[in-house]
């Protein structure tokens, strides 16, 4: 019954407002010359705008240079690919940082001097003093 | 992928309500008409390789867009025009041009009728200016644009059950500003009687 009532009510509304919806229409087809003339305008260069597009998308099927070229034309896969090269470089700094590290490790584990003998600024000027002494002797 | 001719038809068919549409929404003819043209140049930049079905769902997409832009930047203008106001002049009203006046010719043959007729539309177009703005979208797209509830619910993006609500809302509030104007037929006066 309330869904009855429900199905009653849509489509007295509906009815009503495509009656409104036809009036409107009905003054939508008394425009002013002006603005009629206007439209026209506007709908020509949409018109010229889309038959370059699609003649360009045409020539670019052809896989020729021009069709890499025209990925400029889109902002968000320019966006995109930026991102990615600069998640490319930043991976591969990390990595080369990282791999330095691992490096440096190495060296100090297998070094015969302590890594403090490295740290301590002292050391090598008191080596070179060590290793003068016994040539100027 | 649509060809011109078809895009220029689609546009053909669309450009008048477009533009009526806008008016409502903006109130203010220029600028309607150079939200119409945006909006059908951006459909043919933007998407010139879609189908002709995706077109109407699109180009009242961008229409929407476009109208909002056109808010926004209004809405800077009267920042800085109501601060420079007092250096603007007063003299001198905008010339009237006959083609502006000039319009086509109505169909029915009665003079009484169509005077009648043409107020009616008037009382419909002022109450429809008055709608709030997201009532007034809702009900040009379903009924004027025939969208159904989901694709209206798309552009407009919010539910269909709020598509439903403004739609209800919008009919409820034409019908009650006709029937204070004594206008209507039996629909509306049953909309009238629940309101």
């Amino acid at each position: 019954m309330i869904t009855q009532d429900h199905t009653d009510h849509t489509a007295i509304e509906d009815s009503a407002a495509k009656e409104i919806a036809g009036l409107l229409d009905a003054r939508a087809q008394q425009l002013s010359m002006r603005t009629l003339q206007t439209l026209e305008q506007g709908r020509s260069r949409a018109v010229n705008a889309h038959a370059n597009k699609t003649a360009s998308h045409q020539v670019h099927a052809d896989g020729s240079l021009s069709s890499w070229l025209s990925w400029s034309a889109h902002p968000r896969a320019m966006s995109v690919g930026l991102l990615c090269a600069a998640l490319v470089v930043g991976l591969t700094l990390s990595q080369q940082i990282n791999q330095h590290h691992e490096n440096s490790d190495a060296f100090l584990l297998g070094a015969e001097l302590p890594p403090e003998a490295f740290v301590d600024r002292g050391f090598e000027p008191w080596l070179n003093a060590k290793l003068e002494l016994p040539s100027s002797q | 992928m649509a060809s011109s001719k078809e895009l220029s038809d689609f546009l053909r068919d669309v450009e008048r309500r477009a533009y009526k549409q806008t008016v409502y929404a903006v109130r203010d003819d220029h600028a309607a008409l150079d939200i119409v043209q945006d909006a059908m140049l951006k459909l043919a930049e933007k998407y010139p390789d879609k189908p002709v079905a995706e077109y109407p769902m699109l180009f009242q997409r961008i229409l929407q867009n476009t109208m909002r832009d056109f808010w926004r930047r209004q809405k800077v203008r009267n920042l800085w025009t109501t601060l420079f106001s007092s250096f603007g002049s007063q003299d001198g009203e905008d010339e009237r041009d006959p083609l502006e006046t000039f319009d086509v010719e109505d169909s029915s043959d009665e003079p009484s009728e169509q005077l009648q007729r043409s107020q009616t539309i008037n009382m419909i177009e002022l109450a429809l200016q008055k709608l709030p703005t997201r009532q007034r979208e809702a009900f040009v797209l379903r009924y004027w644009e025939e969208m159904d509830v989901a694709e209206t619910a798309a552009i407009m993006g919010c539910s269909q059950g709020s598509v439903k609500t403004h739609c209800s809302r919008a009919v409820h509030a034409l019908a009650l500003v006709l029937g204070k104007q004594g206008l209507g037929n039996q629909p509306m006066e049953i909309l009238r009687g629940e309101s």
